[in-house]
């Protein structure tokens, strides 16, 4: 097994940096995930592992191998490309023997070996198609095969879901997590998505303007952002700016600059009289009749000024006198439901205000 | 300050491109501008800077002066503006309807309409005005035949001198139909990408019929039209070979050709009239894609267009349409049709119109005498070597011009496609003057065959930049880096990754190039006087021809067995390139 190591690695396109100082480590058959807005350097990223760029600056590692100057055809490396690259002059199975006639491999074997691979994704008796008579998930299928087949020591994905609707792309990458973890190959997998980054690694970095912002498990990032940017990107979360005004042993009072006093019990690195920002999800805010008597340390009342109604979940926007606040409530019903324009109260606990960007 | 920092970023920049260039691009890059220099820039060059050099040696605009006072050249000028624009009218009222016609409805026999219309392309055009005027001119089967037809009608009106006049009309109908399926394949191909929504959605908001096609239809269209018209206008204004077989003199490029051949006559005139005619090109050239758009400038493109609107018409309509196509196709066809009658049946006599039998006499006379086999030999070896080195070049172009990014890319972009642009007269007279002077004792560059294979290379070279460009365009990085990552080497995976995928295109550029040589009419008549001392077993089939056809009657009938050769080997290739191209061969089709 094989883990990757990336040292101060940076890379500019002309006077564009597009990777600016990273450093990495991923374990050996961990499902790592690189997450960002597009032009955050996350696909260069992947391509200087794969060998396509050469970094400016850094080094990569696998194991203790420096592979910086190695050809990217030398690194044993499966790569499924965003577009997936199937080559439209071969059929399915000469698309997944290419990697190992390259590599020498005798015919029998290669014969064996593909139908392995095919059966793998499920693709088995489909080697005499060719790429365009595939569905888009199918030639997925094909390109993971073709990546698989080799017995790469890293795997590498890039968006490889992108293309695909949005129900396959739910199926593709509980199968892909799934092929993962049984063949224990380490992956780095790139893509934009929030959602799918958190449900499928075991590890992710957050990327944005070439740098690493935070790394981390999909619950501690999710629950943890580290800075704003983290928290605005990944989920949706209610953001309060403002000031602390009193802290005791277990509680951290703040007045945000809208006026409205909130209380929290993150106690990390705070000092009075610094300048925060809070964060709490739409999840942990409850939404009452204004009358209704809260137990709960922060309240607030409002106006309903939108709702949308999303199957599992009714997300009311919510005007106070402060600021718009989101509030989700979990298997809305008819009776349990409000208005447009109704009057209400929302609340939530001091558990679920987190103190982020503590100077 | 901060504006020269960024002059200093830019160049820094600019410098790192040219740094970022491999030895073996920036290699290809130099042999590329070497050879389009010297084999187009600089003929180019000398034919502009020797219509200023006057009579008396000196430098001045006298020669324009003598083109404009002298009569005949004006005329000539005029002339040849006038068919051009005529040929032009007459092929899109063909090509239009009938790409509208075949794009949008289903009708009884389409399928075999789509085939025959690629027809007249088959028809290497001089070969088809040899066959024309044999049929249609004086004591053609055709002429011969209305004539009885209109004295058993009692009508006394005397077609003597034939249908097919050496005039305008004359060298419009030649021209009409041999081009026309340069506008309806253009045309066509540009109707059949329009998305169905976006008429759709004009018919939704209240429009249909006429004022449907004229405001949303035909602009839409427009790009494919035009890029076709422009064929069918450059390819008319710089034709040589109708007006050499109507013996039509005045007529520009023909006029040129005559001051250059002919004895006492005055090259430098032949230089003027050329420059004129290629400025009047370019400036059409500029009009229309200032106006209207090259975007598509007939494209070769691979790979399904989108559904289009196709509606069944009723029976009754059908006819007529299907009635329409073949009255077109007949007419098309008669330079097909003369070429064989004239070929392989015995002379009629005079005022007859039943050929008298089968024969392979001529066949047999165009074989045994070495010049005419020789000839076929000739123009094969010599358009199968100008295809090679032609797709060799333009592939390395559009190889240059897709994957890399370097200075001067646009000059070597400019530079490749200008002799699209070109008559070829200007390429074979540029060649005189460059190439014709001694190098070592009596030694010419000119004087050897394979000055022919450079001049039709070099002419043809927009075709295979433009049909590598596409090809290659298509094959996306990450195909070859899919490979590269898979552990195959740069030269592995050049060869079993892009070669195969870029290979139709490169095979149908090279058979374009191979058809339009061995076709090629101006640079093969205008070269050759000087092909040293073994000419005559040197000449290419279209001088053979040429000669043959100015020889008598007898003559003209061998004459057009090689024309049948010339229409077979030019069929073959085009069927090739057909299969290779998806059916869009006439796209890349042309002067």
């Amino acid at each position: 097994m094989v883990y990757v190591k990336l040292e101060n690695l940076e890379k500019s396109f002309g006077s564009i940096v597009a990777v600016d100082n990273i450093s990495l480590k991923i374990e050996e058959s961990e499902f790592f995930t690189i997450l960002g807005p597009s032009g955050c350097g996350k696909t260069t990223t992947l391509r200087m592992i794969a060998g396509f760029y050469k970094p400016d600056k850094g080094k990569i590692y696998f194991n203790k191998k420096l592979i910086n100057r190695l050809a990217p055809e030398k690194r044993n490396i499966g790569m499924v490309f965003q577009n997936y690259a199937l080559w439209p002059h071969m059929n399915v199975f000469k698309n997944v023997a290419f990697g190992l006639e390259m590599r020498k491999i005798p015919n029998e074997k290669i014969k064996s070996r593909v139908k392995t691979a095919l059966d793998l994704v499920n693709l088995g008796g489909l080697g005499d198609r060719t790429p365009d008579q595939l569905s888009g998930g199918q030639q997925q299928r094909v390109a993971l095969a073709r990546a698989l087949v080799i017995e790469p020591d890293v795997l590498l994905l890039d968006e490889p879901l992108s293309n695909l609707d949005a129900k396959l792309r739910v199926e593709m990458r509980t199968e892909i997590k799934k092929l993962q973890k049984n063949l224990g190959i380490t992956t780095i997998y790139v893509t934009h998505d929030q959602k799918e980054a958190l449900a499928v690694s075991d590890r992710l970095a957050v990327m944005g303007n070439g740098k690493i912002v935070q790394v981390g498990s999909p619950l501690e990032i999710y629950t943890k952002p580290a800075n704003k940017f983290v928290a605005s990107f990944i989920g949706l979360i209610n953001l309060f700016h403002g000031k602390i005004s009193k802290i005791n042993k277990t509680n951290v009072w703040i007045k945000t600059n809208e006026g409205l006093d909130l209380v929290s019990s993150s106690l990390e690195n705070v000092r009075e009289g610094i300048e925060v920002i809070l964060a709490v999800r739409p999840e942990h805010i409850e939404v009452h009749p204004q009358d209704f008597v809260s137990k709960k340390a922060n309240i607030a009342n409002g106006i309903v000024e939108s709702i949308e109604y999303l199957g599992d979940l009714s997300r009311y926007n919510v005007k106070t006198q402060y600021q718009l606040i989101n509030a989700d409530q979990y298997s809305p019903s008819v009776e349990k439901s409000f208005k447009i324009g109704e009057k209400v109260q929302i609340s939530f606990e001091k558990e679920h205000v987190h103190l982020i960007d503590i100077p | 300050m901060e504006r020269l920092e960024n002059i200093g970023d830019w160049l820094l920049i600019r410098l790192k491109n040219l740094r970022s260039i491999d030895k073996f691009s920036l290699s290809l890059f130099l042999i590329a501008i070497i050879l389009l220099s010297v084999f187009v820039l600089l003929p180019v060059f000398s034919v502009v800077l020797n219509a200023f050099i006057e009579p008396n040696g000196e430098i001045g605009l006298q020669n324009f002066v003598n083109l404009y006072a002298t009569p005949s050249f004006r005329r000539g000028l005029i002339n040849s503006i006038i068919t051009a624009s005529f040929t032009l009218v007459a092929t899109s009222a063909i090509g239009i309807p009938v790409a509208y016609v075949m794009t949008r409805y289903v009708f009884r026999g389409k399928k075999i309409f789509t085939l025959l219309t690629i027809l007249p392309l088959m028809i290497p055009p001089f070969v088809g005005a040899l066959a024309l005027v044999g049929m249609m001119g004086r004591n053609g089967i055709i002429t011969n035949f209305l004539q009885d037809l209109l004295m058993w009608l009692g009508l006394n009106i005397s077609l003597e001198g034939g249908l097919i006049l050496p005039n305008i009309p004359g060298i419009v109908f030649i021209q009409t139909f041999h081009l026309w399926p340069l506008i309806y394949l253009n045309t066509s191909a540009s109707l059949s990408k329009i998305d169905p929504t976006l008429e759709e959605s004009a018919r939704n908001l209240g429009s249909s019929g006429f004022t449907l096609f004229r405001r949303i239809t035909l602009p839409l269209a427009l790009p494919g039209f035009a890029a076709g018209a422009l064929l069918v206008f450059l390819w008319s204004i710089s034709d040589l070979g109708t007006p050499i077989m109507l013996n039509f003199t005045e007529y520009s490029v023909f006029q040129a050709f005559n001051e250059l051949t002919i004895q006492g006559g005055y090259r430098e005139m032949s230089s003027v009239i050329s420059i004129v005619l290629t400025a009047i090109s370019a400036l059409v050239l500029l009009l229309v894609n200032k106006y209207v758009g090259l975007k598509e400038y007939a494209t070769i493109r691979a790979g399904a267009a989108p559904k289009s609107i196709q509606k069944k018409i009723s029976s009754k309509l059908s006819l007529i349409v299907v009635f329409f196509l073949s009255v077109l196709i007949i007419f098309s066809i008669i330079p097909h049709l003369g070429t064989v009658v004239m070929a392989f049946t015995e002379r009629p006599h005079y005022g007859e119109w039943i050929p008298r039998g089968v024969t392979l006499e001529y066949m047999i006379e165009a074989l045994a005498d070495p010049r005419s086999s020789l000839s076929i030999v000739n123009s094969m070896v010599y358009s199968l070597l100008a295809s090679f080195a032609g797709i060799f070049l333009g592939a390395s172009i559009a190889y240059l011009l897709v994957r890399k990014k370097f200075p001067g890319k646009s000059i070597l972009d400019m530079i490749s496609t200008m002799p699209f642009a070109i008559p070829g007269i200007v390429i074979g007279l540029g060649f005189i003057y460059m190439f014709s002077q001694p190098i070592i004792g009596n030694f010419r560059l000119t004087s050897i065959w394979y000055i022919l294979v450079i001049a039709y290379s070099m002419r043809r070279l927009p075709y295979t930049v433009r049909s590598s460009h596409a090809v290659l365009k298509q094959v996306h990085t990450s195909l070859e880096e899919a490979a590269t990552n898979l552990g195959a080497s740069k030269i592995k995976t050049f060869t079993s990754i892009t070669l195969p995928l870029i290979m139709p295109g490169l095979v149908a550029g090279a058979v374009l190039i191979f058809i339009t040589s061995f076709t090629e009419v101006s640079t093969s008549l205008i070269l050759q006087p000087l092909v040293g001392p073994f000419g005559a077993y040197a000449r290419p089939l279209t001088l053979q021809i040429l000669l043959l056809a100015k020889g008598g009657p007898a003559a003209i009938r061998v004459a057009s067995c090689l024309g049948f050769i010339q229409i077979i080997v030019t069929s073959i290739g085009l069927y090739i390139t057909n299969k290779l191209l998806g059916g869009k061969a006439g796209l890349a089709f042309g002067g």
